[in-house]
This record gives C-alpha cells, sequence and structure tokens, in this order.
C-alpha cells in the first residue's frame, strides 16, 4: 500500500519536474524570441503604449463627462443652500446658530462678504487687454482655508492667501477667468485703493464666491458706506426637491430678523444650470471621442498581435519540427507577445494617466466642475483589459498558427500562398500600370483579414477627424454666427461697469452708436423678468429695438418677429409649456398680459433656453429700468472696423459701456472644444498611424524574403518603397471612403444630443456643415493616414540590402 | 580572344574586421565561357557571385562586369545593372508564388519598363524554348523542382543578360530534375551565354562548365579550362 503510494508519489513528482522543465524552455525560447525580434518587440512595445494610453484616456474622459456636476457636487461637499446675511440685521452668533436648525446635516461660515465694483487690473494678454476698463461686481468672502466640511473648494493653481494683499480667484469669474498668477486688481472704492496681487485660482462648483481674501481683509476692502455681510453654506439631511430645500430654508432662518438673507442659492439652480446650460453639449461630444477611442485602441492591438503572432509562422513550425504540442506553441505565442506588451501597457498606462489629467482638468475648467479625478478602477481595470485582450489575441492567432503543418509554417517569410488573392494579383498585372504599383495594390489582398483590421484603424481615425472638423464647424456656427447681421461686421457692446449699469448709460451708449458716421443700422436688446405663460414669474423676456431687421438667434424653425405682438422662443420653451409655432404665449407684468404669436423657434441657450424674444414695440408701455444688455450693429460697407471700435469707445467712455468685437456666446467654451477636439483627433489618427506602421511593418518583415527576390531580379529601392506604399493606398482609399461618411454620420447624430442636452433644436445650419470640397479632402486624410503610417516601413524595405533580405529567415 | 565580362582585381571581402571571406581574388571571365565556381562551404563562392551580382560591396580591389565597375554601384544602380546585365537563378528558385508562372517571367522586364506585349511574346518563347509553355497560367507551387528551376532560367532570361548567375542550381532538385537543368545550362552556353555557376556538384561542374574555378578560404586554388571530353 505504502509503496503503491510511493510510487505515485514519485510519478506525481516526476510529471511536475516535467512540466517545470518545459515552462521554463518556453519561458526561456519566449525570452530569447521577444529580444532576438528588437524590431517586432519594439512595434509591440510602440502599439501597445499607443493603444494603452488612448484607451485609459477614453475611458477616464467618458467616466469623467458623467454627471460631472453630481461628481463635483459630491466631491465638494456642495452647498445645498448658500445663504447671504445683512450683518446688521443679524449677528455673527446669530447666524453662527443657525448651524444647529433641525436638518442641517453640515455647515460652513458664517464667512464674511462683501460686493466690490469698479476694480481695475493690470492684466493684458493677447486678445484680452483690460488694463484700462473698470470691471463688474465681484462677491468677495473672507476664508481662511479652502477645505472645510462644506464647498471644500479645489484649490487648482497658485496657493491660497496667506498675506493681506493676496486674493484667489474663482475658476469661471469671467472676466478675470483665465488671469495669470500675479495679476494684481486695483480697489479704488476701497478705503486707500489697495491692490491685491492674484495667487491663486480655485474652482467651486457651489458658486459660493467670486474671489476670496482672508477672513480679517474683508471688512478692510469693503468700500465705504457699503454694508459688509456674511455667507452661510448648508448642507440638509434631506435637499433633493425644490420643496425640501425650500422647507429647509425656512428651518435654518426660523427665530432670524425678517430681512436678515439677502440672498439665497439652491443647488438645485445650479445643478439644472449644468445640466441645461451651454457647458451641457461637451459630454456627449467627448463621450463620442471616448468610445471612438476606446474601439479603436481594441482594434489596433488585436491586430497587432495577431500580425505578430502571423509573422512568427516560421518560429512555430521550427519548434513544432522539434516537438512542441500545439498548446506548447500557444503559451510560447502569449509569453513572447507578453513580454512587449507588460512594458507597453506599463508606458500606456503612465502616459495615458498624465494625458487624461491634462484632459480632465481641461474639461473640468470647461464645464466649471474643477478637476475630476482619475478615476481608480478604471486605471486598474483597462491596463488588466489591455493584458486580457493581448493574451486572448495571441493565444488565437497562435491557436491557428499552432494548427498549421510544419511545412506550412517553415516556409514563412514568403508572399502566402493560398489561392486569396491570385485573382487580383493576376488582374493587376495586365493593367498599364507600373508593375511595383500593381504588386502593391494587389499585396492587401493576400491578408484580407490583416487588410480589414488595419482599413478599420485608418476608418477610426478618419471618422475621428471628420467628427472633429464637424464639431468644429457646427460649434463656431451656433456661437459665432448668433446673429445673421451677415451684411457688415458684427460689433457687440457690453455693459460692463464700474457700477450696475443704469438706463442713463444705456441712452448714452444708443446716443453714441447713432452718432458713429459709421454705423449702418442696430438692434438693441434688453432683457428683464416678466411672467411667462408655463414658466411662472421666473420668466424672461428680452425685447429688441432699433432698425436692424436681423435675428440675434440661428432660427430652428419658423422666421424672426417681423412686429409687435409676435415672440421667437427657444426650444426648450416650446417643449417645457408644449407649445407650437402660432400659439399663443402670454407674458405679463404687474397684471398686464401681453398675448403674444410664436411665429420662431430659435436656438437660444440664455435664461436656460427660457425666454421669450419679441420686439419692443410690443412693451412700448411698460417703463423698464434695467440697462442695455447689448447692442448688434452693422456697419456700413467699406468701413474699417478697428478704426469704428477705437472712435466708438472714446464715443462710449462715459456711459459705463464698451465695445468689442463680437464673439458671440461661448468664446471660452469654443476654446476649449476646439483645443479638446484638436488633442483628442491627434491622439487618434496617431493611434491609427501607428497601427498602420505595426502592421505594414510586421507584413513588410513577413515578405523580407520576397523583397529580397524582387531586389535581385531588379526593383530598385524606390520601387519597392512604392510598391509597399501602394500596398495601403487601396486601403486608404477606402477607409476614407467609409471613415468619412461615418464621421458624418457621428456628428449628424452626436449633434441633437447637444442639442438636446441644453434643451434645444439645432438649427439646420447648425447641423448641414460639411462642404463637399471638405468632405473630400477628409475622406483623401484616410490615404494621408495610411501613407504617414506606411512611410517608415516603406522606406525600410527600399534601404534593406539585398543579400540582407535574401538572407532573413 | 573575346572580350572579358568579368574582370576582378585583387578583390577582397572581409566581414566586421574578420579574416578575408575572399582575396584577394583576380580573375578574368570571357564572354561565352561556363564558369563552375567548386569549393567547400565557406570557400567564398556565394560571396563571389554576390559581389558579381552587386549584392554585397568588396572591402578592397576592382570588380567590373561587362563594362561596369560594380564595386561603386550603390542599391539603385545595382538594382538596374543587374535588371540590364545580370540573370540570376537561385538554389531554392525564388519564385514569387503569389504570382503565375508568367507573372514571374515577366517581373524583370516589366520593372525594367519594357512593354506588357513585347515582354510577354519573348517570355512565352523563353517558356516554350525552356518546355514549360505549358504551364505559363499555372503557380509554382504545382510545378515540380525541375520545372521552377527552368521557370526561374527563363525569369532569369528575359531581358537578354550578357551574364548569368546560377547559385548551386540543381542543389534542390531530385536526380531527373537535375539531369534537366544541367542539359539546360549546358544548351544556353551553346549558345553563347555567359554564365557563372557556383555548385558543390563536381558533375554539374563537368558537364555544363567550361572552365572550373575552385576556391579554398577565400582563394582561388586552381583555375582550369574543362576539355570538351570531359563535358
Amino acid at each position: 500500500m505504502s509503496r503503491r503510494r510511493e510510487r505515485r508519489r514519485a510519478e506525481r513528482h516526476a510529471a511536475g519536474a516535467r512540466r517545470a522543465g518545459s515552462g521554463s524552455v518556453l519561458r526561456k525560447v519566449a525570452r530569447a524570441g521577444a529580444s532576438r525580434r528588437r524590431l517586432q518587440s519594439l512595434i509591440l512595445i510602440l502599439v501597445t503604449t499607443g493603444s494603452m494610453a488612448a484607451a485609459l484616456l477614453a475611458a477616464q474622459l467618458l467616466a469623467g463627462v458623467d454627471a460631472p456636476f453630481d461628481q463635483a457636487f459630491g466631491r465638494q461637499q456642495g452647498s445645498e443652500l448658500t445663504l447671504q446675511y445683512d450683518a446688521t440685521a443679524a449677528t455673527t452668533a446669530q447666524v453662527a446658530a443657525t448651524a444647529h436648525a433641525s436638518g442641517v446635516t453640515a455647515s460652513a461660515g458664517p464667512f464674511p462678504t462683501t460686493v466690490l465694483n469698479g476694480y481695475t487690473t493690470d492684466l493684458n494678454m493677447p486678445g484680452l487687454d483690460l488694463t484700462d476698463f473698470p470691471l463688474p461686481q465681484m462677491q468677495l468672502i473672507g476664508r481662511a482655508a479652502p477645505g472645510g466640511p462644506v464647498d471644500d473648494v479645489e484649490l487648482t493653481a497658485g496657493h491660497w492667501p496667506t498675506a493681506a494683499n493676496q486674493i484667489v480667484i474663482a475658476e469661471g469669474s469671467s472676466p478675470l477667468d483665465g488671469s495669470p498668477m500675479g495679476t494684481t486688481l486695483t480697489f479704488p472704492h476701497s478705503p486707500g485703493d489697495p491692490t491685491l496681487t492674484i495667487v491663486g485660482v480655485a474652482n467651486t462648483v457651489s458658486q459660493t464666491a467670486d474671489a476670496w481674501v482672508l477672513p480679517q481683509e474683508v471688512s478692510a476692502l469693503a468700500p465705504a458706506g457699503t454694508a459688509t455681510g456674511y455667507e452661510m453654506l448648508y448642507r440638509f439631511a434631506s435637499a433633493a426637491t425644490a420643496a425640501e430645500v425650500t422647507a429647509d430654508r425656512t428651518a435654518v432662518t426660523k427665530g432670524l430678523p425678517t430681512h436678515a438673507v439677502t440672498d439665497a442659492e439652491s443647488w438645485l439652480t445650479l445643478q439644472s444650470a449644468a445640466q441645461t446650460g451651454g457647458n451641457a453639449i461637451i459630454p456627449p461630444f467627448l463621450g463620442a471621442f471616448g468610445i471612438l477611442g476606446v474601439i479603436l485602441s481594441v482594434i489596433i492591438l488585436a491586430s497587432v498581435i495577431n500580425a505578430t503572432v502571423a509573422a512568427s509562422a516560421r518560429r512555430i513550425g521550427i519548434l513544432k519540427a522539434l516537438g512542441c504540442t500545439p498548446a506548447q506553441v500557444v503559451r510560447m505565442s502569449a509569453m513572447q507577445a507578453l513580454i512587449p506588451c507588460v512594458a507597453g501597457v506599463a508606458l500606456g498606462t503612465v502616459f495615458g494617466t498624465v494625458g487624461a489629467l491634462a484632459l480632465l482638468s481641461n474639461t473640468g475648467q470647461a464645464l466649471n466642475v474643477g478637476t475630476p479625478p482619475l478615476s481608480m478602477p478604471i486605471e486598474v481595470l483597462v491596463p488588466i483589459s489591455a493584458l486580457a485582450l493581448v493574451v486572448a489575441t495571441a493565444v488565437l492567432a497562435a491557436g491557428r498558427a499552432g494548427r498549421m503543418s510544419v511545412l506550412d509554417a517553415l516556409a514563412a517569410g514568403r508572399t502566402p500562398t493560398s489561392g486569396r488573392g491570385r485573382a487580383v494579383q493576376r488582374r493587376l498585372a495586365r493593367t498599364r500600370l507600373p508593375r511595383p504599383v500593381s504588386l502593391g495594390l494587389a499585396a492587401p489582398f493576400t491578408r484580407p483579414a490583416r487588410a480589414a483590421a488595419l482599413t478599420l484603424a485608418v476608418v477610426f481615425g478618419v471618422i475621428a477627424a471628420t467628427f472633429a472638423v464637424g464639431v468644429a464647424s457646427s460649434l463656431d456656427h451656433a456661437t459665432t454666427d448668433v446673429s445673421d447681421n451677415k451684411g457688415g461686421v458684427l460689433v457687440y457692446i457690453d455693459a460692463n461697469a464700474s457700477g450696475p449699469p443704469t438706463a442713463k448709460d444705456s441712452a448714452a451708449a444708443l446716443k453714441a452708436v447713432e452718432a458713429q458716421p459709421g454705423t449702418a443700422a442696430y438692434v438693441s436688446s434688453i432683457s428683464y423678468p416678466m411672467s411667462v405663460q408655463g414658466v411662472g414669474e421666473d420668466g424672461t423676456v428680452t425685447e429688441f429695438s432699433g432698425g436692424g431687421a436681423w435675428s440675434f438667434y440661428p432660427i430652428v424653425s419658423g422666421h424672426w418677429f417681423t412686429g409687435p405682438n409676435q415672440a421667437v422662443v427657444p426650444t426648450h420653451l416650446l417643449r417645457a409649456t408644449g407649445l407650437h409655432l402660432g400659439d399663443t404665449i402670454t407674458v405679463g407684468e404687474d397684471g398686464r398680459l401681453f398675448p403674444l404669436t410664436i411665429v420662431g423657434e430659435a436656438f437660444d441657450t440664455h435664461q436656460q433656453g427660457m425666454e421669450v424674444l419679441a420686439d419692443a414695440a410690443t412693451f412700448a408701455s411698460v417703463q423698464h429700468t434695467v440697462p442695455l444688455g447689448s447692442i448688434s450693429i452693422q456697419l456700413k460697407p467699406g468701413v474699417d472696423q478697428a478704426a469704428y471700435l477705437s472712435s466708438l469707445n472714446a464715443a462710449l467712455s462715459s456711459s459705463n459701456s464698451i465695445a468689442t468685437v463680437g464673439q458671440g456666446g461661448g468664446g471660452k467654451l469654443k476654446l476649449i472644444m476646439g483645443a479638446l477636439s484638436v488633442m483628442m483627433t491627434l491622439m487618434l489618427v496617431l493611434v491609427a498611424a501607428l497601427g498602420v506602421i505595426g502592421s505594414v511593418m510586421l507584413d513588410t518583415r513577413e515578405r523580407v524574403h520576397d523583397i529580397g527576390v524582387y531586389k535581385a531580379i531588379g526593383m530598385t529601392p524606390r520601387q519597392t518603397t512604392a510598391m509597399v506604399l501602394t500596398s495601403v493606398l487601396s486601403l486608404g482609399i477606402v477607409a476614407g471612403a467609409i471613415g468619412a461618411p461615418l464621421g458624418i454620420a457621428l456628428h449628424d447624430y452626436v449633434m441633437p444630443l447637444m442639442g438636446n442636452a441644453v434643451q434645444s433644436t439645432l438649427p439646420p445650419d447648425v447641423l448641414n456643415v460639411y462642404q463637399p470640397l471638405e468632405v473630400a479632402l477628409l475622406a483623401l486624410g484616410g490615404i494621408a493616414i495610411a501613407l504617414i503610417g506606411a512611410l517608415g516601413p516603406a522606406g525600410w524595405a527600399g534601404r534593406i540590402r539585398t543579400a540582407t533580405a535574401l538572407r532573413t529567415e | 580572344m573575346t572580350a572579358p565580362v568579368i574582370e576582378f582585381k585583387q578583390v577582397v571581402k572581409s566581414y566586421e574586421n574578420g579574416p578575408p571571406a575572399l582575396g584577394p581574388v583576380d580573375l578574368t571571365v570571357s564572354a561565352g565561357e561556363a564558369v563552375a565556381v567548386l569549393g567547400p562551404s565557406g570557400s567564398g563562392k556565394s560571396t563571389l557571385l554576390n559581389l558579381i551580382a552587386a549584392l554585397d560591396r568588396p572591402s578592397s580591389g576592382e570588380i567590373t562586369v561587362d563594362g561596369v565597375r560594380v564595386e561603386r554601384l550603390g542599391e539603385a544602380a545595382g538594382a538596374k545593372y543587374r535588371r540590364a546585365r545580370i540573370g540570376m537563378v537561385f538554389q531554392f528558385f525564388n519564385l514569387i508564388d503569389d504570382l503565375c508562372v508568367l507573372d514571374n517571367v515577366l517581373l524583370p522586364a516589366q520593372l525594367a519598363g519594357v512593354g506588357r506585349g513585347e515582354a510577354r511574346d519573348r517570355a512565352l518563347t523563353l517558356l516554350s524554348a525552356l518546355g514549360v509553355d505549358g504551364y505559363a497560367k499555372h503557380y509554382p507551387g504545382r510545378l515540380s523542382g525541375g520545372e521552377r528551376q527552368r521557370v526561374a532560367v527563363a525569369r532569369a532570361l528575359i531581358n537578354r543578360p550578357p551574364l548569368l548567375l546560377a547559385d548551386e542550381p540543381t542543389g534542390a532538385l531530385d536526380t531527373a530534375s537535375r539531369e534537366d537543368v544541367k542539359e539546360l545550362i549546358k544548351d544556353l552556353n551553346e549558345q553563347g551565354q555567359s554564365i557563372v555557376l557556383v555548385t558543390h556538384d563536381e558533375e554539374l561542374a563537368a558537364t555544363c562548365a567550361t572552365r572550373e574555378v575552385r576556391l579554398l578560404d577565400g582563394r582561388v586554388v586552381s583555375d582550369r579550362a574543362l576539355s570538351a571530353v570531359s563535358r
């Protein structure tokens, strides 16, 4: 009995030793394969690095743009209710005591606060010279540190103030947004005209401040005669609905004097603005790029691994001839692919993480939600998935190679001998094309699966480029071309003032515009609150006056109003009220009602798309105290825009207004989205080109013996290079022909989603942006990507010495 | 005396500062000669052939083939030189498996820019002369070794090169095919084709060559004309 057990143990030991022995030999063979085939390993490292970086970046981006406001609000412990208290109506102790009100789970404050106007800055950047202009109001908060149980402010640059003359600016706090560190602000209305230096930029998704200083500085900066106040931030046990927030507010302010609260901001308002404001168009846009990036990375990685293993067919043949089993061949191939890929995955993780940090920072800035953090599960899952993909592809490809007969495997290094592509080869040989060209054109047909994968990679590159060009063009139409004042140059007058602009300022500005000899016509706009049918008391009406007859916003359907009692309304308002073109919408003020016929649907995201646009004559009986919003001016033909601006600004100096060249809305958004789309497109095109390089290089190496034969019988290096380049030319043509329409289709699918994100239907001008010549050029992009990717391998094929190529096994 | 088609003057070829793989060698081959280069493995036979074909460059010395100074040629000029002046036959045929027989033969002519019609006529004539015209539409994989070598010879001759280089042309053939190829080479030489063939096969040399050059350790140790009787 014991002898039998001993024998079994000995057999198990021997089997284990055999397994260990074969495993160690296989590892040695795999390591030798990876280190001897340096170029192949280098290609694998490069492609894996590029694919991995792109996939990680894309995945992080997808996670980062998923409900960005909610993410940031959770991260920063956002303030669910922000209350401003009048310091003369409530004491610090009274305000502080509100933190203990029923339902409050966390609070921060009271923070001293004041509002500053008319400060000046030395900010003078290219395209933004603010040195001579008094700037609009800024809510200043005194806060000792950015952190806290509520509104955990994210410092995105610089540091928190440590001295009296330092200030931190809130991200998105126009017009100081983007100011470099060291920019100074001078407050002429504050005692002693103090000058503060910007030492940091911070993000508060709860928008609790425009700027921060140390608490003790607030009273020193408050202009003489200006009341200071307190800001208090709260989080509650329940604040998911407007009713709950109202109840919370009641609980908090219970027992305080009636007018103690001067202002209140619910987080629901901010959330709604974030979800429907202009920035809401970013997530679908980046999401599309993210998905493209992940798919492209998978295709490239899988196809290059597959090609690498296929290129090792001869080696597999030798190993099989020496007695390796198919299973051992598969293990060896997987190991051989894994060695360089592990390095590539590691490098790609580093590059992808660095890129993702930069991109998330940019995206966060665009969305005004701070910097979304890296998702740790993605940081772990994507590299593991990449390695799993490498192993799975290598095992599949090696399984195929393992099933090849030894003789077939040993014959590798030459053009595949199957019948595939022979018919094409024969037909092309009979054309008048130069022989290297016809040989190159026929090459993809000998390896149709590899050619298809390569084509697919280029297709994705072309889709990305086409989509990016389309989105940029659409954004251009949607933001720059807000008015159809195409007859002249658009000039906007923004009422940026050293105090809240007044109606008197507006009258002076209009007078100045009318007096300019270069003015052909103008349209001025005023926005004011009015009750709007279906919206309630929170509605807004924007009325337009002046001689100009152009629309302020792109028209989705219908037309711009042509007279009084007509209204143009944004899509969001139509959807919210269930009204249609031709219906009547009633707006009112102080009991006076104005029924307006809806004649047009506009692409307008102002006021979250809930405003009514109408002719000022409709409201002639209403006395306004609000100033003009802007004036759109059409210049007479031949008038120099710069000279006009200079002359007008001189005339406006007493009216608290400045004239600038109109960029419409979304200037910053457009810039950031432009930068993001360029970055993403370049990355995807680069990864696609890397895929081409890898695939063509492996293919060329695989056919090196044939290349040697071609050269031996008289093919010149130039002809050889041309042959390799033309081998991808047809793929580039096909990829362009497929990719450009698919890119347009993606644009046509994503743009309405972007429109829906801002509760708007997009006008035809914004959707139909592709011109035939542009589409043709984008389709040619497929050829460009393919040729750029194939240049390296083609050059190598041209340079390799004939004798070396002939000797290569 | 006929003009020399190959002239080696003090040619030396070394690899990576090692001892010379060949040379110094002085050798002259006249037009119409069939020279068999014999020697054991590592004697420098293939190096000699590669130098003649401009597949490799000598470390020193001068090589002139059909009036062309070969040692100075770059890759592009070398390719054009091979197109015009050299026909190459390899031990393992080196036919492109994905091209049919006719297209394989046409390839050097097409690379040289010869019109397809003209090249096709010449290719079919050669294939017919070599007895493989029946396989013009076949792919090399379906042919026997001897037939493949005949196709390779046709490809080598398509551009009417003054010199045919053959590297172990019977090395991969069975006995019947070997005889076949021997006859072919002999016939070609009798028609005036200059030939340099590198071989281990003494019998091939004796049958086909008009002259025998023996190499040992990179040097010519014997150079003698073969009598018609021995052929």
